[in-house]
């Protein structure tokens, strides 16, 4: 995943950044202590957001929070989250994602970044061989994140002119994750499912507006450039995201979240409405460079 | 069920009521794989609503049947949902209106797919988006309500179904849910205008096209 799911910081609540910060921290800490320093620069938004909506709809297990040490701030002890199920569960999605990640990159056009798949795939490897072995629900992962890359790389070679249809694969595949949180309550797996398959949706199309110019001139496989009128595939972008948007945030309205739902709830309403915004405003500025 | 104190004022508490309505209303929902879940809420909610009312009223005694004030929003909803209200009878895919309730997408597709290229009228084009949308593949559920809303601009079905989605897509917001924050992100404002323009100007194609 690729870090869009993020807060709008603005109108986060001092206590709320902080506690989101400790979640984001406690799941480096994860990361750090099941698979060891590397795994922890894999550490993305959308996975912290991924152990808010775990630890928020589980409301049997309540997050814990205490202070830990950490590389990054080395003098001062930081709040931070402590391991629970759902953090485990966090961490061990982000290294099967990891291998997949490496394996895609593996049958890429670009010669550095096939060297650098090459180099990585024995961690790679060793990494989800134990996610698998700490994390039982892991396996589901893992499954969804194969059938996700197979259907994925189909639909490039194919060269699918379908917005939609190109984004199924992720949707699917966030969905089913989702899905495994909460396995006892059906009603609420079917809002849960709906909405991972919202956001997997927008995941996707974010980064494929992200990178419309690069694939523009680099040729390489992007939905908004395949339909018919590609001219202003920004515009069509913005109309297919805002859309998810709204669709995501009236299945999160059905959800029944416990802790942290005010953070989600930003998240929800204005962060991802706010990174679409910035990604086409970065684009208007024609400059390459990440806005703070 | 409300969240409100047991010391909450009958203000707070038709507040409360008032918010919850607008959070799960049958018309931001209607056509959505979600739908059931809503109304079963939106249950919940009337039935907690009526109970506080009524004991309030006979001073904490018992509760008696009385009705809640969006009452009328209690059941099965309204919207443009296939097979609610507006759905005629003399339709010619009431079997497929069926399948798209009852969720069970895949055998409606097959059906909808199986109906001959020159049979395809404005129903069908709306069936194919509900259908879609209820797939979570909403480009293309847009694109099948405006062809629906363009061919029969007089049915109220087809349009809410359009103006639902395009009032998404400018907004970026669940239909009838009104912005959280108070303050506006930092963007330029001329856009809004634009924005505001563009939603005018459907506006008034929708009231042209309906007179």
């Amino acid at each position: 995943m690729f870090g869009y799911l993020k807060p709008y910081r603005p109108e986060l609540k001092i206590r709320e950044a902080e506690t989101y910060k400790a979640v984001y921290c406690g799941l480096c800490h994860e990361l750090g202590k099941n698979f060891g320093p590397f795994a922890r620069l894999t550490l993305s938004y959308d996975f912290a957001f991924l152990s808010l909506v775990g630890m928020s709809v589980r409301q049997e297990d309540e997050a814990c929070f205490g202070k830990c040490r950490c590389i990054a701030h080395p003098v001062r002890k930081q709040a931070c989250c402590l391991p629970g199920k759902v953090q485990a569960f966090s961490a061990a999605a982000a290294m099967v994602l990891f291998y997949y990640k490496i394996r895609d990159d593996l049958a890429d056009r670009g010669f550095r970044k096939r060297l650098r798949a090459f180099l990585l795939l024995p961690y790679a490897k060793f990494v989800r061989k134990r996610a698998l072995a700490v994390c039982k629900q892991a396996s589901e992962v893992d499954a969804a994140a194969s059938r996700m890359t197979e259907a994925q790389q189909k639909l490039e070679t194919e060269g699918c002119s379908s917005v939609d249809r190109a984004a199924e694969p992720t949707a699917a595949f966030l969905s089913a994750v989702l899905g495994t949180f909460l396995p006892g309550d059906e009603t609420q797996a079917v809002v849960l499912r709906r909405f991972g398959y919202l956001l997997g949706r927008y995941i996707y199309l974010c980064d494929a507006l992200d990178d419309l110019e690069d694939d523009r001139k680099t040729g390489n496989y992007n939905p908004f450039l395949c339909a018919e009128d590609s001219a202003d595939a920004a515009e069509h972008a913005k109309g297919s995201l805002y859309l998810t948007v709204a669709e995501a945030g009236a299945a999160y309205d059905l959800l029944e979240t416990g802790q942290f739902d005010g953070i989600l709830e930003n998240i929800v309403f204005l962060g991802l409405k706010n990174e679409v915004e910035r990604i086409l405003k970065k684009k208007g500025e024609g400059g390459n460079e990440r806005s703070l | 069920m409300l969240g409100v104190p047991p010391t909450a004022t009958d203000d707070e508490v038709k507040q409360a009521y008032r918010t919850l309505v607008k959070k799960y209303h049958p018309d931001k929902y209607a056509g959505s794989p979600l739908q059931d879940v809503a109304s079963e809420k939106m249950k919940e909610i009337n039935a907690a609503y009526d109970e506080i009312t009524s004991m309030r009223k006979n001073g904490g005694k018992s509760a008696g049947a009385s009705g809640s004030y969006y009452g009328e929003y209690g059941g099965s909803g309204g919207g443009y949902a296939p097979g609610s209200g507006y759905a005629s009878g003399n339709s010619q895919f009431s079997d497929i209106r069926r399948l798209i309730m009852q969720n069970r997408i895949a055998e409606a597709e097959e059906l909808l797919d199986g109906v001959a290229a020159q049979q395809r009228d404005a129903e069908w084009y709306f069936l194919k988006g509900s259908v879609y949308y209820k797939k979570g593949w909403l480009d293309e559920a847009l694109s099948h309500f405006a062809q629906a809303n363009r061919m029969n601009p007089n049915n109220p079905e087809y349009r809410a179904a359009y103006q639902q989605c395009m009032y998404s897509r400018n907004t970026g917001m669940p239909f009838g849910r009104a912005n959280t924050s108070g303050t506006s992100y930092d963007d330029c404002d001329c856009c809004d205008w634009c924005i505001g323009m563009y939603c005018l100007n459907i506006f008034c194609n929708c009231l042209g096209g309906g007179c």
